[in-house]
């Protein structure tokens, strides 16, 4: 065998002394041609170990020295890793849900969020209804009836008791809000631990605006107008 | 030469379903390999590596849906870091605080070789300032190849899988960098 061209045999020894690594680039017959023309011919040797000892001295002067960082250093990287992965990987979680809904607000009031309109609405207006009717009998001197109506009077139903309806109407607001949970997506925020249907029924007014605002209510989005209607009617 | 690893499809379950401690184990077994290769990329820079360090793990947490273990962790862990030290450096270059060949020795020399004052170690470190030099220059994806296969012992397909390659363009990079290393260290006069 005539030997190789330079390129050739310098791939040959880049690629190491496993034969196996020069399939795919090599004719199939080439390296163990090579080896044995290799080991007969001290021009092509040379340059073979040549190459490969070259990389051999890089290894050794590796561009760091390892002995400087010990067991120690690495124990206390891990848990400067760990520390921080765990605690961004808890505050991961909030902010992409915010971020659906920042989202979905330009495209204003539709769907779950026109519902939800609705629903605050027909409540601020059963309390402010009560309080005006009847509510509010207990702090507002209710007017002077006529003589002639004096009688009359003394049966007038006797007024609402309004913390008794105001709590009927978170009650009712949050059984929504409850029964909406077991929609698919919600499902996923409940097994992501953010915010369960206990969380829910446990929440004040602000925390149920902050889980609305945060995208809670997204899934009424794909309410058509007749289930919105009926919901509202339900409220 | 470390044989290439598939991960076992209960392990591969176990990563996807976000199990901490089994993660913590991971970080414990991969932060060494890691943090050398993100050291030889931040050029000695130890701060950048530990940010590098840092960012693997995040990156490797928060994306370990994608991970489909047909390459070993390793892999892909080298894999996120080599490429996100590739983009941390071009970033840096683009603010002017890397110059390529310039202003980095001292890095790696207080790294490297603290305290040294024989003649053969005084060799040594121009040897590998030197070498620190050629590899600079080489196309970032040489740099990424070289550094995994001569450092890190990686085999061609683990290369190529932690460098998003086919294992064939990984020898031929391999080999166009050997090449080119030697012929940077002949024209400064060193035996190659």
């Amino acid at each position: 065998m005539t030997c190789p061209d330079n390129d050739t045999l310098t791939l040959f020894a880049s690629l190491g002394e496993d034969l196996h690594e020069a399939e795919g680039l090599l004719e199939p017959w080439q390296p163990e041609s090579l080896v044995a023309h290799i080991k007969d011919c001290p021009a092509c040797k040379h340059t073979v170990e040549d190459w490969r000892s070259s990389v051999e001295q890089w290894k050794s002067v590796d561009l760091v020295d390892k002995s400087l960082f010990g067991d120690g250093y690495f124990d206390k990287l891990q848990k400067e890793v760990e520390s921080k992965l765990w605690s961004d990987a808890k505050e991961l979680i909030r902010p992409e849900v915010i971020t659906l809904a920042e989202r979905r607000s330009p495209r204003g009031l539709t769907g779950r969020s026109l519902v939800a309109t609705y629903a605050a609405a027909a409540l601020l207006l059963l309390g402010l209804g009560f309080a005006l009717l009847g509510g509010g009998a207990s702090s507002i001197t209710p007017p002077t009836p006529l003589a002639a109506s004096s009688s009359a009077s003394t049966e007038l139903p006797a007024a609402p008791d309004v913390d008794s309806l105001e709590a009927q109407g978170r009650a009712l607001g949050r059984s929504l809000l409850a029964a909406l949970a077991v929609d698919d997506s919600e499902g996923e925020l409940a097994d992501g631990n953010v915010w369960g249907v206990n969380t829910l029924l446990g929440s004040t007014e602000d925390e149920l605006e902050y889980l609305y605002r945060s995208g809670y209510g997204s899934p009424l989005d794909d309410l058509s107008d007749e289930e919105a209607d009926a919901l509202i009617q339900q409220l | 030469m470390p044989a290439l690893a598939s991960v076992e499809p209960e392990l591969l379950e176990r990563i996807h379903a976000g199990d901490r401690e089994l993660f913590s184990s991971l970080i414990q077994q991969h932060s060494r390999s890691v943090f050398f290769v993100a050291l030889r990329f931040a050029k000695g820079d130890e701060a950048l590596a530990r940010d590098l360090v840092q960012k693997t793990f995040m990156k490797a947490w928060s994306a370990r849906q994608s991970f489909r273990g047909e390459a070993s962790f390793k892999s892909w862990l080298l894999r996120i870091c080599s490429n996100l030290s590739i983009n941390e450096l071009q970033r840096a270059w683009r603010r002017q605080e890397f110059v390529p060949g310039e202003g980095l020795s001292e890095n790696f020399e207080r790294l490297a070789s603290p305290g040294e004052s024989s003649f053969d170690q005084l060799a040594e470190r121009e040897a590998r300032s030197y070498l620190r030099e050629a590899i600079d220059l080489l196309s970032p994806r040489q740099r990424q190849v070289a550094l995994l296969r001569i450092y890190e012992d990686l085999s061609f397909h683990e290369v190529g899988e932690a460098c998003g390659i086919s294992a064939n363009n990984a020898k031929v990079t391999y080999h166009h960098a050997v090449r080119n290393i030697r012929k940077f260290l002949s024209e400064k006069g060193l035996a190659a």
